[in-house]
């Protein structure tokens, strides 16, 4: 929750922060040029006003105040001699209170009264034809329509405030509508465990922008849930084959011991108790190889590249003496100068458990093939014998730890689910089938070192 | 020889003294790193068998302070880690290691491999009961009649030789005739050895291979 909130806040107080600034931009703005039309207008008016008045002037005339009263929009003016003492005035130039005159001609300016309010103020400097001069002081009274400015100031500071929380507030919402979604994957994802654990979001109803975190978040799950299964199950195996051996140990030990408590020594003791120790060691070898198949996810340092062709032929050379006590014969079809990137000790490990099981299924008489070649931009490592072939119904589970019913006994409980790591581990694929009179088992590795060229 | 074996779990540490005491050896038991290093400052051995996994003071940091204060001794690891980058990183500071399970046989000769620095490798002519081998000549007769081997069988056949009298195990079997480091198929190694008491006992009265269930093989006239 307190993610989505940061979200929100920063959403918020983003919109706010945005409103807030367009607003006071756009209040400064009007305000100023509220301020300039105002002014503007006051200086037209006051021109106005002063030519009549500066022409009669010039002509020696003193300008009549007028008996009407002081229009709205007129201003106020009062004739002064050059000594600085008045000739004539308009009627409510009386009423108007003292006010600072700038000294010199100057564009209509501001001033505050000595009792608030507020007035424009103009000095212009007149003179007759005789050479007579003085000056015209010209005032209006502005007070009304500073307070008009005023007011409109306050509205404005109150509307630019009012954007900035409504946008706050509004931009909350439509935030957290926005990001309504995510609690909907935080609820969906928490109804994944492990009594659940091929459940999935549905990235269709998700919006567009959340649809890649979606399908993420689903690959992921769908990865950890083949890990998770593979562990498991293989946990759950290695329990039961490693509880006969461990049956064989304890029925052993047991009557060893009620047998040394006997008048007479235990017969075959050292057969007995080395047949112990070979449990011992299956044991150590099915732990080995379940670390192998439920740890390893890459291949990591121990990378090289691997020649094939004498691979296979240490591989032979290894079965040779096996094989023809069997009365199997093992040749080599191996094209030359093919390398495969890779662990020579595992590769070496998946052909020696290939063969094993071949040689173990082979009739007396026939030949074991073992061979590398590149196909169609791969290369292929296969073991062929002319045995009895994978039992068909077998053929597609073949691979999966501990397969029961495969006629090989312990051996084949995880041979070749390791020979399908070992080539997983290289990239590659272990592919199964009845080929030619009897099974074929090939390794296929994608051919990274260029050998088809 | 007198060996110093570092390990806690107390009856590990009984049934490899009693190893190697088998093979004529002495040995002293530290249970902890501490103890160790006070037992080397006290005397010279002529080996460690180092556990890595100790109470307080790991394995590594055990052997890191030897090395670091020059220290040579001849250092067999045994750990429960196998993978191959803990196996790395032990050969840094060991001269061998084995993982948990091993066989005791395999600790005592590995121990007398990595023991072995000065001698040179040449061995001397072997009689064992009325087989005679000549390693000079690569021959081997039993009552004067010359056996032919191949070349594995010979590989087989002088490793047992080496170690007339003693138990081989199955794992030194297939590094010496194969290279290899074990986990390998089973059978072509009974194989191996059945062609091998063809040649060398089956036409003869006293058989001379003897074989440890769960353990090894004994060249030994009995």
């Amino acid at each position: 929750m307190s993610q989505t909130g940061s979200i929100l806040r920063k959403l918020q107080w983003g919109f706010a922060a945005g409103a807030l600034v367009l607003s006071t931009l756009l209040a400064l703005f009007m305000e100023r040029a509220l301020q300039e039309s105002f002014e503007a207008e006051d200086a037209q008016v006051m021109q106005g006003q002063a030519q009549p008045l500066l022409r009669d002037l010039a002509a020696g005339r003193l300008p009549r105040a007028e008996g009407q009263g002081a229009q709205l929009e007129k201003a106020e003016w009062r004739v002064l001699d050059s000594e600085g003492r008045m000739l004539a005035q308009s009627p409510f130039m009386a009423r108007m209170p003292s006010l600072v005159w700038p000294k010199a001609e100057q564009p209509p300016a501001e001033v505050e009264g000595p009792r608030g309010g507020t007035y424009s103020v103009c000095v212009r400097t007149w003179r007759t034809y005789e050479g007579r001069g003085g000056t015209l002081l010209l005032a209006m009274d502005r007070t009304h329509e500073e307070a008009l400015i005023r007011g409109f100031r306050r509205t404005l500071l109150l509307a630019v405030a009012a954007s900035a929380i409504g946008a706050a507030l509004l931009g909350r919402l439509i935030a957290a509508w926005g990001l309504a979604p995510l609690k909907r994957i935080v609820r969906d994802a928490g109804g994944i465990d492990d009594q659940h654990l091929d459940r999935r979001l549905e990235a269709a109803s998700f919006p567009a922008e959340l649809q890649e975190l979606v399908a993420t978040l689903n690959g992921a799950l769908e990865r950890l849930q083949g890990a998770f299964t593979r562990l498991d199950h293989l946990g759950a195996e290695l329990a039961h084959e490693l509880r006969t051996p461990l049956q064989h140990l304890r029925s052993t030990l047991e009557n060893l011991v009620l047998q040394a408590q006997g008048p007479q020594p235990p017969e075959d003791l050292s057969l007995r108790l080395g047949g112990l120790l070979e449990a011992c060691d299956r044991m150590a070898a099915l732990i080995e190889q379940i670390l192998f198949l439920a740890r390893r996810e890459a291949l990591g340092g121990d990378q090289k590249p691997v020649a094939l062709p004498p691979l296979l032929e240490e591989v032979r050379e290894f079965f040779e003496a096996a094989a023809e006590e069997a009365g199997v014969g093992v040749r080599t079809s191996a094209q030359a100068g093919l390398i495969l990137q890779g662990d020579p000790l595992l590769l070496l490990r998946a052909l020696h458990n290939l063969v094993a099981n071949a040689l173990r299924h082979a009739p007396q008489g026939s030949v074991l093939e073992l061979g590398c070649r590149t196909e169609g931009g791969e290369l292929c490592l296969w073991v062929q014998d002319a045995g009895p072939g994978f039992p068909p119904e077998l053929l597609p589970r073949l691979g999966q730890p501990f397969l029961r019913g495969a006629g090989g006994g312990q051996g084949l409980g995880l041979g070749l689910a390791l020979v399908k790591r070992i080539a997983q581990l290289h990239g590659g694929r272990l592919e199964l089938r009845n080929a030619g009179s009897g099974a074929r088992a090939e390794l296929r590795f994608p051919d990274s070192m260029g050998n088809h060229r | 020889m007198f060996i110093l074996i570092v390990e806690d779990e107390p009856r590990i540490a009984r049934e490899l003294r009693r190893g190697l005491e088998g093979a004529g050896w002495s040995a002293l038991v530290a249970p902890h790193a501490e103890e160790a290093l006070r037992q080397l400052a006290q005397r010279t051995f002529d080996a460690l068998v180092v556990d890595l996994m100790l109470p307080g003071r790991s394995g590594f940091d055990l052997l890191g302070q030897l090395r670091a204060a020059g220290n040579t001794v001849p250092v067999l690891i045994l750990s429960a880690k196998g993978e191959l980058e803990d196996r790395l990183k032990g050969l840094e500071l060991a001269d061998d290691y084995l993982t948990k399970p091993y066989s005791i046989l395999e600790v005592v000769a590995r121990i007398r491999t990595i023991t072995r620095r000065s001698h040179p490798e040449t061995p001397s002519p072997v009689e064992v009961g009325d087989l005679c081998w000549d390693p000079g000549q690569r021959l081997i007769t039993r009552n004067g009649q010359r056996i032919d081997l191949s070349p594995k069988e010979y590989a087989l056949m002088s490793l047992l030789l080496q170690n007339a009298g003693q138990v081989v195990t199955r794992n030194q079997l297939v590094q010496a005739v194969w290279g290899l480091e074990g986990g390998v198929d089973a059978n072509a190694v009974d194989v191996q050895i059945l062609r091998l008491r063809r040649k060398v006992d089956d036409p003869f009265a006293q058989k001379l291979i003897h074989t440890l269930r769960g353990v090894g093989l004994r060249l030994e006239a009995r």
